[in-house]
């Protein structure tokens, strides 16, 4: 039985549907991640699981029992919101102690948990502040402590690690997952960095314009996006226009804007001499400085290398497109990359998404905002 | 001569520190990142150049014009915000000529400069919409033609694309960088981002607790970092207490949890204790070649890579494996040879 199902919700604000008959379920104790562009219903989705906002169709089941028409403290979920909604009156150790205290621990135990929890977020130091005395990071570590430790089953956050630094929100990613998983709880984590997606869900769910465009584990998104939109928006993408010019079962040969016929992988329905895309990751593509015999290669001109510390990030004019490669770290770069350069660019077929030209258009599918 | 000179410039609120003895310069035509964790003063340093904020001591020189007796209108910067402060009566043409007109600039003189700005910066909105129809990145694009179109010398951003949705904000950092490169502008950018902080760079300036901690180029700042505050917030690290068992002429021998490796060349300091960093790309995983042996633990997938811990000796190291490496086959629980190259050892004496 699943911890957490939506069957077919819809809710709509004036005029603007946030939800549209959404369906997906959580088992008990995954970490699940909902991922999408701003304004694609992820918030929206958390409220109906916490009871904060009705649904105007379909039902919301927890631990098989359907709580549609259940107030949110009747659900046994602790909702951490983008607003973090701490006592301003109370200081950073009454905020944590508050839920424990409430589940029945005299004053002095739930200090004892909330200390704990608030050296788990680096807030032990501050906790005889006042929660308007933190910065905005701070304030969103001491709202994570205290959902922590609500004793609660169900975890439903809404950005808990935006406003930290880099670092900090790392440390606390790998500590969030290890905490949930403890305590044997069930997590629904709303966020649109991607990377925090894949590195934290055990299955994650891409949601666009309050539909559900995709669920999976993470690398199987990663890998096989069902659309142009899922390629895009995970992970980083080169696309471009093609034209199909055969279909072979799954493997098909299209042709580009300069006339190179190449081989890739069909995903969806493709016909022979009309338009499609091509998708290939940044990091699949591979560059040769010197052999000109390669298949399924292109000629480019390296027009920009970047140092980002763990990669290189390398622009490539092709002519009629611009691409992205991306190098990780490991091995010395070779001499012949650098600006100005003419290289081959490798796209291995396998490598090398094809997808039905979109109704609205690429550029349509490529906005994420 | 520097476009900015900033000379032992400090700032105390109260008994709080906020900046201490500041001292940079910025060369014509650079970009440079002021990076730090949040809290470090680097707002405060960008505010007190702005004339935002007045700085207790120190001096601050435009060339060789001294700005920091000046209001912020006299002073020749622009200034762009984390939250996009856009006249939200005004359509994106009123908002983005204001300052040439308030200064009472003739059109004809403003106009092919607006034109040139707004063909620079590719804002892919209509001039005659307004700023709540737009999206927080083309919003942000338009405050930035309207810092450029009012002819400062030197552009100063506090986390201009903080506030924006992640995909947007990756897009925008590279298109930032062409912008000001191609008005050939001179920027100082506030970031606790990283990666956005490498990715825009010519030179990075680090700081930590109100202080200058140290400068360099992205790579230089992350590959041989001189202090260890920067080796650490600069990207992921593997930080190792070692001992220094050996020394030959070609390097050293250190003893890292329980593991005897290769290390890089050292002063004389047998059995001395040193910390080494070692950033998780350079941990190389491999069936059969390498130094020690470990045994996989957790993975996790990045993406375009993995994550895999691997325990060595006594410890636990982080290594990052390309998707398409041999190395990411290895499963939890799987025998390795590891490897880390001398050279990929970064030292630190307490």
């Amino acid at each position: 039985m699943p911890k957490v199902e939506l069957k077919g919700v819809s809710k709509r604000f004036g005029d603007v549907l946030a939800l549209d008959s959404l369906s997906f379920s959580v088992d008990e104790g995954e970490y699940f991640c909902l991922l999408g562009p701003t304004g694609a219903g992820k918030t929206t989705t958390l409220k109906v699981i916490s009871g904060l906002v009705k649904p105007d169709s379909g039902k919301v089941f927890i631990d098989g029992e359907d709580v549609t028409d259940s107030p949110p403290e009747e659900r046994g979920a602790s909702y951490m919101s983008q607003a973090f909604d701490l006592f301003p009156h109370l200081d950073v150790l009454s905020n944590v102690a508050y839920g424990p205290a409430i589940r029945g621990l005299n004053e002095r135990k739930a200090e004892e948990v909330a200390v704990q929890f608030l050296r788990l977020v680096k807030l032990d130091e501050r906790a005889e502040s006042m929660p308007g005395e933190l910065s905005g990071g701070m304030q969103q570590r001491l709202a994570l402590a205290r959902a922590l430790c609500s004793g609660a089953s169900l975890f439903l956050f809404d950005e808990p690690l935006a406003s930290l630094d880099a670092k900090l929100r790392m440390e606390l990613r790998a500590e969030l997952k290890r905490m949930a998983k403890a305590q044997g709880a069930t997590v629904i984590h709303v966020t649109h960095d991607q990377e925090e997606a894949l590195m934290l869900a055990d299955r994650l769910a891409v949601i666009r314009n309050g539909r559900l465009v995709q669920t999976g584990t993470p690398s199987d998104v990663y890998s096989n996006p069902k659309n142009i939109f899922v390629a895009n928006f995970i992970g980083e993408c080169n696309f471009l226009e093609v034209r199909v010019v055969k279909v072979k079962g799954e493997r098909c040969m299209i042709s580009t804007p300069d006339d190179t016929i190449l081989e890739g992988v069909c995903n969806g329905l493709l016909e022979e001499g009309r338009r499609a895309v091509l998708a290939i990751r940044s990091e699949d593509i591979e560059l040769s400085g010197g052999r000109n015999d390669i298949p399924n290669a292109l000629q480019g001109t390296i027009t920009d290398v970047r140092f980002l510390g763990y990669y290189d990030r390398v622009t490539l004019d092709l002519g009629f497109s611009k691409f992205v490669h991306k190098i990780l770290r490991s091995e010395k770069l070779p001499l012949w990359l650098k600006i100005g350069e003419r290289v081959k660019v490798f796209l291995p077929p396998e490598s090398c998404i094809v997808y039905p030209y979109p109704e609205g258009g690429l550029l349509k599918e490529l906005e994420v905002i | 001569m520097p476009r900015l000179t900033v000379e032992s410039l400090g700032k105390s609120y109260g008994r709080i520190s906020a900046l201490e003895n500041a001292t940079l310069q910025v060369e014509d035509g650079e970009y440079v990142v002021i990076l730090g964790p949040s809290g470090c003063g680097k707002s405060t340093l960008l505010k007190c150049i702005a004339g935002i904020t007045k700085s207790d001591t120190g001096s601050i020189w435009m060339g060789d014009r001294r700005i920091d007796g000046l209001p912020p209108e006299e002073r020749g910067v622009g200034y762009v915000f984390q939250n996009v402060a856009l006249f939200p009566h005004m359509s994106v043409w009123d908002n983005v000529v204001y300052s040439p007109r308030v200064r009472a600039v003739p059109a004809h003189v403003y106009r092919p400069i607006v034109f040139e700005m707004l063909d620079v910066v590719r804002l892919s909105v209509g001039l005659e919409q307004y700023p709540s129809s737009l999206s927080g990145g083309a919003a942000q694009k338009v405050s930035l033609t309207r810092c450029l179109v009012s002819g400062v010398e030197l552009l100063l951003l506090d986390e201009p694309l903080s506030a924006l949705d992640t995909r947007v904000r990756v897009q925008l950092r590279y298109e930032l960088r062409r912008i000001v490169k191609e008005a050939k502008l001179t920027a100082l950018h506030v970031t606790h981002d990283q990666e956005e902080a490498m990715a825009i760079a010519d030179r990075i300036i680090v700081m930590n607790n109100a202080r200058i901690v140290e400068t360099g180029t992205p790579e230089e700042l992350y590959l041989k970092p001189k202090e260890l505050f920067t080796a650490q917030f600069l990207g992921e690290a593997n930080l190792l207490k070692a001992k220094v068992v050996g020394l030959s002429p070609e390097g050293s021998i250190l003893e890292i949890g329980g593991n005897v490796l290769r290390g890089p060349k050292l002063p004389e300091v047998r059995d001395a204790y040193c910390t080494v960093i070692v950033r998780p790309e350079f941990v190389n995983l491999n069936p059969s070649e390498g130094e020690i042996e470990g045994r996989v633990g957790k993975k996790s997938f990045a993406g375009s890579y993995f994550k895999l811990e691997v325990e060595v000796g006594n410890i636990c190291l982080e290594s990052k494996v390309s998707r398409k490496s041999v190395a990411a086959s290895l499963k939890e629980g799987n025998k390795v040879r590891v490897r880390i190259m001398p050279e990929n050892m970064i030292v630190f004496w307490p």
